[in-house]
């Protein structure tokens, strides 16, 4: 009985419609077989109906088709040579670290955009030497120095960001006078002269012995030495034909905040 | 393949009819649009009514057509001719086919887990009660069935047993041998049975 079992099942799975005799004969005595036959036939029946289901027409047109072709071609092109560029861009660049890595930089003469924390690196610093830079701080904790005829700040809470620093400073190489303003003088007093009359500054003799921005010997022993210079608000820019120094003016804080004897300042430097 | 073929021979051509497949698949990768003109139109049908038997939804049938002809064209270089052109064109819809389902599978699920069950009332999928007749229940069971399988099922039952394609074009779509196919057809027909009995018993086309 079981061999005819079996041998109903191969049948039924190949997909045949029509039993031999024996087993045919078979189903009437085995529960198991007949519904397994019932079952077949019925998949048959669905399987007839299924096909004979009409499919609807396709009808996308080729036309859409072949836009879509033609914006996926177009949206691909630009990659098609970025890719390339991309490689030749690297490499490029790769090529230029390199070689920028390679020159050395003290042979080369200090260029305009050098700001004054490279021109400071240039020199050894001496921590706490006041020698180099005699500072002054007021009540605000701006620290007043004066170089170059120029009012200089050292401001301790908020020190910038060298990048910005090196963006906005003009270079002034190793001549900086470094000048203490006196303990007992308003900082905003210095600024108010400054900005009254910019062009003396220009004649200002230049002292190239010295360093450009020593260490400043404020505060704490503890705390570290550093210098910000800043410029005073001005819509002009300042030329110090002398030192081939260039101050460019420099937007800070609202224009309403511009104001003579005011003690906004522009940042220009910080080591 | 060649039912599906000769089903379809209404069409205006717009290349040269007396050119194979393969001619025309090498034309058309070098560019030439009456080429990709005409194996769209040689193949548009055969490729959709296999899609519609797996989606059953005539818009999602026709954008995955799209897809069909657009990935083919895209990647003719790929194309070896060591395959018939149509067999290679079929196994991407049925790769794009699969990518669907289980797309729809994964919104589905979404949605019921959004809803918690409680939209099962206006799934897209479910039937019309107006519509369901009893031949209808017996269309809609037969669907489901098919449904239930897994991917690798259903385009077998698709592909050999309402397409009716000989078992040497089947290996060749799917890139196995023949006895292969021959023992995977026999699981999925079993799968199915498993699947359409109950179904089939609920309506009363079984006792």
């Amino acid at each position: 009985m079981k061999r005819l079992c079996r041998e109903l099942e191969r049948h039924l799975e190949s997909g045949v419609e029509h039993l031999p005799d024996a087993l045919r004969a078979h189903l009437t005595g085995c529960a198991k077989c007949q519904r397994a036959w019932q079952l077949h036939r019925a998949y048959q029946r669905a399987l007839q109906a299924a096909r004979g289901e009409p499919t609807p027409a396709c009808e996308l047109p080729w036309s859409r088709v072949q836009t879509q072709l033609a914006a996926r071609a177009v949206s691909r092109q630009p990659l098609a040579w970025l890719r390339p560029a991309l490689g030749w861009g690297m490499a490029v660049a790769v090529a230029l670290a390199v070689g920028a890595a390679l020159v050395p930089w003290g042979s080369q003469p200090p260029s305009r955009g050098e700001t004054l924390a490279q021109a400071h690196r240039s020199k050894p610093r001496v921590p706490n030497a006041p020698s180099q830079a005699d500072t002054t701080r007021d009540a605000a904790g701006t620290v007043s120095i004066e170089a170059q005829g120029v009012a200089l700040a050292l401001v301790d809470p908020r020190a910038p960001d060298a990048r910005v620093v090196a963006q906005a400073t003009p270079r002034i190489g190793e001549a900086a006078r470094v000048q203490p303003p006196a303990l007992d003088t308003p900082q905003k007093g210095a600024y108010a002269a400054r900005l009254r009359d910019t062009e003396p500054l220009a004649r200002r003799p230049i002292d190239r012995t010295e360093e450009v921005m020593g260490a400043p010997a404020f505060g704490a022993a503890s705390e570290p030495p550093f210098t910000v210079a800043s410029l005073p608000l001005t819509p002009f820019s300042v030329n110090d034909s002398v030192a081939g120094v260039e101050y460019l003016p420099i937007s800070y804080g609202s224009p309403s905040s511009y104001r003579e004897g005011s003690s906004n300042e522009t940042i220009i430097g910080s080591f | 393949m060649e039912r599906a073929l000769a089903m379809d021979n209404l069409y205006a051509g717009a290349g040269d009819r007396t050119l194979t497949d393969e001619q025309l698949a090498a034309k058309a990768r070098e560019g030439d649009a009456a080429a990709m003109e005409e194996l769209y139109l040689r193949y548009r049908q055969p490729v959709f009514r296999i899609v519609y038997r797996s989606t059953r939804n005539i818009d999602e049938a026709e954008d995955i057509v799209q897809d069909v002809f657009l990935k083919a064209f895209e990647r003719l270089h790929t194309f070896r001719e060591q395959s018939r052109f149509s067999t290679w064109l079929m196994r991407i819809a049925l790769n794009l086919c699969t990518d669907r389902a289980r797309m729809r599978q994964r919104r589905q699920e979404l949605l019921e887990r959004e809803a918690d069950h409680k939209l099962a009332w206006c799934h897209p999928d479910a039937p019309d009660p107006i519509q369901t007749t009893q031949q209808n229940a017996f269309h809609e069971a037969f669907y489901t069935a098919l449904n239930q399988l897994p991917d690798h099922h259903r385009q077998l039952i698709i592909l050999r047993d309402l397409e009716e394609m000989d078992y040497e074009t089947i290996a060749q779509i799917l890139g196995t041998s023949v006895g292969a196919v021959k023992l995977r057809v026999m699981r999925a027909r079993r799968a199915f049975k498993a699947k359409l009995e109950p179904l089939l018993r609920a309506i009363g086309e079984l006792e």
